[in-house]
């Protein structure tokens, strides 16, 4: 044996590399495809499956040619952009949030603008701000938003308003005209973004990434955590049934897929715990703001990319030891819970019961 | 497990069945050792012996300047010369070069008459002048601890050995059981205790059930098990897992005092044989050795003879041999320097190339950093050449213990980074002094 010397400690590595965390997540969400491949066979017809594959094809193959392109033009191997840059889990992930109906066109625009915009520019994987597949989630939608339809218009032309919509055109009360029964929410019976019905498998994937030590379950305990807390004070202001309103709010739109695999994304997230918490809370407050009081209904894509923006300001309200000032780190997350519990209980005291006329518009509206 | 400070521990693989079991070899003494004028980093060494002397086992080699530690002989024969030599702090450092003349005379450095009631200060001053340093690696001169001794309720005898690979503490608890609790007696008077715990990790049946047997006979000394992490052997880590108290700086404000269990066994045959320490229990082993064993080796001998006694290393490739455990030993460039006392192990691990990807920024070092630190941060402070930042993130806190490299899933040399920050704010300090 030769013996070298290695200038750094330690010489001992764990198992686990940001190869295999990847990897774990390209599983995950490579399942979580297929899963709604299925489920739109299951809920329409094979073309609709095609369809399906086609836009996670296309997405695909839009992100490797990016990439590729990129890598050749800064002499990098190719190789690289797999095992470097983890190119196939962006567009799995913006694919996810897409509706059945978006033009293949619409995808590859996304897909490129996810990883060149979202990504490249900035340095590549690790170096972005904000998080790629939502950066493309966002242009598309301020973009092409007519073109993101729940259907096929060549297959058939009928229709319905996602649950988000619907509920919101209920005023958040989640009135009769809301005709989603919550088995229709947790089995995923309606229309939506690809990745949207898929909450128990999506439960069951973020318990077992978990588990494996893929992400930090802080995040998406807050950020789920905090939904369900703001939904109570909502439900308890507008008079509802609070259990009910939270399993609809936790259930509605992409907040699971957005708490379990985009707000835990570890580039654009905190990286004290301290900073997970507080990072999960706000991800809950906005995204309960956005659904209540804006005119979008569904809250996750615009607040987890705010608080993209305010992560390295987060990350500096705890300098030194996390083990020092545990009452001030206390404090901050009540003082969060509490500034988010008021707001949240005084915005759902404007809202009002809808009119009777305005029931019947409930099924033109949709994204 | 917190929730907003980590882990701060870590199970490792161990691998210390490689030489859990198996027999203890003895290094053949050679014609020539060297002893290094080197106290854990501190070089400030009066040489007390010039070239030609003749001298015994036990012959005072040198002292150290800024505070009392001597260095002793451990062969008889002549001194040939004060060399450089490569050494385990990775720098050429001055030795004290002896001619072995296979007599092994010895002299006395103590002489106790009545080793079994000795006063305190009997005890304090058998601890300075026996040489007795902190044997699990820092080389921290024990006597320090216990000169200006006030309030310490606990004596933690620290046996834990949490670094992958090493067993000699096991083997020398095992073999040594009867001096082991005698010096931790010893340790225990001299600090004026109450009581002894001695600490071993789970998973070591026959070594507790020894241990628990021989405490018996000593009333104030109790055998407890600790979990099975990294970094569990670090003297805060155990004091806060042990007692429940945390401290600032030193353990003595929890009213506690650690020795390593090797040090215990030293001051116990030193009082009662009136010697320093001349050998000690080193564990060889890694994937780049043929045949890990343990092995009784004379203070000053290289480490190249001894892998020479024990088979040799692999025989193809390329590798890295450490001074110490893979966690916070050091990879020397040759295996010409030679063991201290205070040297638990050589770990010969074969070369991995690690494939590093960016940093993700995913917090695994923040939540597994044993002083709950934030090494990412730390680490983009230091890319920024930001002393003003570091200070705040308290890098002087890092005890360097590579948990942070060990954890990190790109692979970056973090522990490097924040020891590269430590000195970075450790200048802006001096500088701001001057």
């Amino acid at each position: 044996m030769i013996i070298k010397m290695k200038r750094t400690t330690p010489a001992y590595r764990q198992p686990q590399s940001t190869a295999t965390i990847m990897r774990d997540l390209l599983i995950a969400e490579g399942t979580l495809a297929i899963a709604s491949i299925i489920m739109q066979i299951y809920r329409h017809n094979i073309n609709y499956g095609l369809k399906a594959l086609g836009m996670y094809f296309f997405a695909i193959m839009t992100a490797v040619i990016t990439e590729g392109i990129w890598a050749s033009i800064h002499q990098k191997p190719l190789k690289s952009i797999v095992t470097d840059s983890f190119c196939l889990n962006t567009p799995i992930i913006f694919t996810l949030t897409l509706p059945i109906g978006t033009p293949y066109y619409v995808v590859v625009i996304g897909a490129f603008i996810a990883t060149f915009f979202g990504k490249l520019v900035y340095g590549g994987f690790g170096q972005n701000i904000f998080n790629p597949a939502l950066v493309g989630r966002v242009v598309v939608h301020l973009s092409f938003a007519s073109k993101l339809t729940n259907s096929l218009s060549f297959v058939d032309a009928t229709t319905s308003p996602t649950p988000a919509t619907a509920l919101a055109k209920t005023n958040w009360f989640g009135t009769s005209a809301f005709h989603y029964s919550l088995s229709d929410l947790l089995f995923g019976m309606h229309d939506g973004a690809l990745g949207e019905g898929l909450i128990i498998l999506l439960v069951i994937i973020g318990i077992i990434l978990a588990l494996r030590h893929v992400y930090d379950p802080r995040i998406t305990i807050s950020y789920l955590g905090s939904v369900a807390l703001f939904a109570l004070v909502s439900a308890l202001v507008l008079g509802i049934h609070p259990c009910v309103n939270i399993a609809r709010h936790l259930m509605l739109g992409g907040l699971m897929l957005g708490a379990i695999l985009m707000a835990t994304d570890p580039v654009t997230s905190p990286s004290s715990p301290l900073g997970k918490i507080i990072y999960g809370i706000s991800l809950g407050f906005l995204t309960m703001l956005i659904r209540l009081k804006a005119n979008y209904p569904e809250g996750v894509l615009f607040s987890i990319l705010i608080m993209n923006m305010l992560t390295p300001w987060i990350d500096t309200l705890i300098l030194g030891r996390t083990n020092q000032h545990l009452k001030k780190q206390l404090i901050i997350v009540l003082v969060a819970l509490c500034v988010g519990t008021g707001i949240i209980g005084g915005v759902s005291t404007t809202l009002e019961p809808p009119k009777q006329s305005k029931v019947g518009e409930i099924y033109e509206a949709h994204y | 497990m917190g929730l907003f400070t980590g882990k701060g521990r870590v199970h490792l693989a161990g691998h210390k069945d490689l030489t859990m079991h198996g027999e203890i070899a003895q290094c053949p003494v050679g014609d020539t050792i060297a002893i290094p004028l080197v106290d854990g980093t501190a070089t400030d060494f009066e040489i007390c012996v010039k070239e030609g002397d003749e001298v015994k086992i036990g012959t005072l080699l040198a002292l150290r300047k800024s505070m009392y530690v001597p260095l002793y002989a451990t062969v008889s024969g002549v001194v040939t010369g004060i060399e450089k030599r490569m050494h385990a702090t990775k720098r050429q450092q001055n030795h004290v070069i002896i001619a072995n003349n296979h007599l092994d005379e010895k002299v006395k450095v103590i002489d106790i008459k009545d080793p079994d009631h000795m006063t305190q200060q009997d005890i304090i001053e058998a601890i300075k002048q026996l040489g007795i340093v902190g044997m699990g690696g820092s080389g921290f001169p024990a006597y320090k601890k216990y000169e200006a001794v006030k309030d310490i309720d606990t004596i933690i005898i620290n046996g834990v050995e949490c670094e992958p690979y090493i067993t000699s503490d096991y083997h020398e608890m095992m073999r040594q059981t009867q001096a082991l609790c005698d010096g931790a007696e010893y340790f225990r008077k001299a600090a004026q205790a109450q009581r002894v715990i001695i600490a071993i990790k789970v998973g070591k049946p026959e070594l507790y059930a020894k241990l628990e047997a021989t405490a018996k006979n000593y009333e104030h000394i109790t055998v407890t098990q600790v979990p099975d992490v990294y970094p569990m052997g670090w003297e805060r880590l155990l004091i806060e897992t042990l007692t429940k108290r945390t401290y600032d700086r030193l353990p003595s404000e929890a009213h506690v005092i650690v020795d390593n269990a090797a040090s215990a066994i030293s001051l116990s045959q030193g009082i009662r044989t009136g010697m320093p320490v001349i050998s000690r229990l080193v564990t060889v082993s890694g994937n780049g050795i043929k045949y890990p064993t343990n092995i009784d080796v004379r203070v000053g001998t290289p480490v190249h003879e001894i892998i020479e006694a024990i088979g040799g290393y692999v025989a193809d490739g390329e590798g890295y041999v450490l001074a110490g455990g893979p966690m916070m030993g050091r990879s020397i460039m040759n295996d010409r320097f030679v063991i201290s006392e205070y040297m638990n192990a050589i770990t010969v691990l074969k070369k991995q190339e690690e494939h590093t990807v960016a940093c993700l920024k995913c917090g695994e070092c923040t939540l597994h950093c044993p002083m709950h630190l934030q090494p990412v941060r730390i680490m983009q402070a230091e890319k920024a050449n930001d002393s003003d930042l570091l200070g705040k993130l308290d890098v002087m806190r890092c005890v360097e213990c590579g948990m942070c490299s060990y954890i990190c899933p790109s692979k970056i040399e973090v522990t490097d980074f924040v020891a590269k920050g430590k000195r970075r704010y450790g200048l802006t300090l001096r500088r701001k002094k001057a």
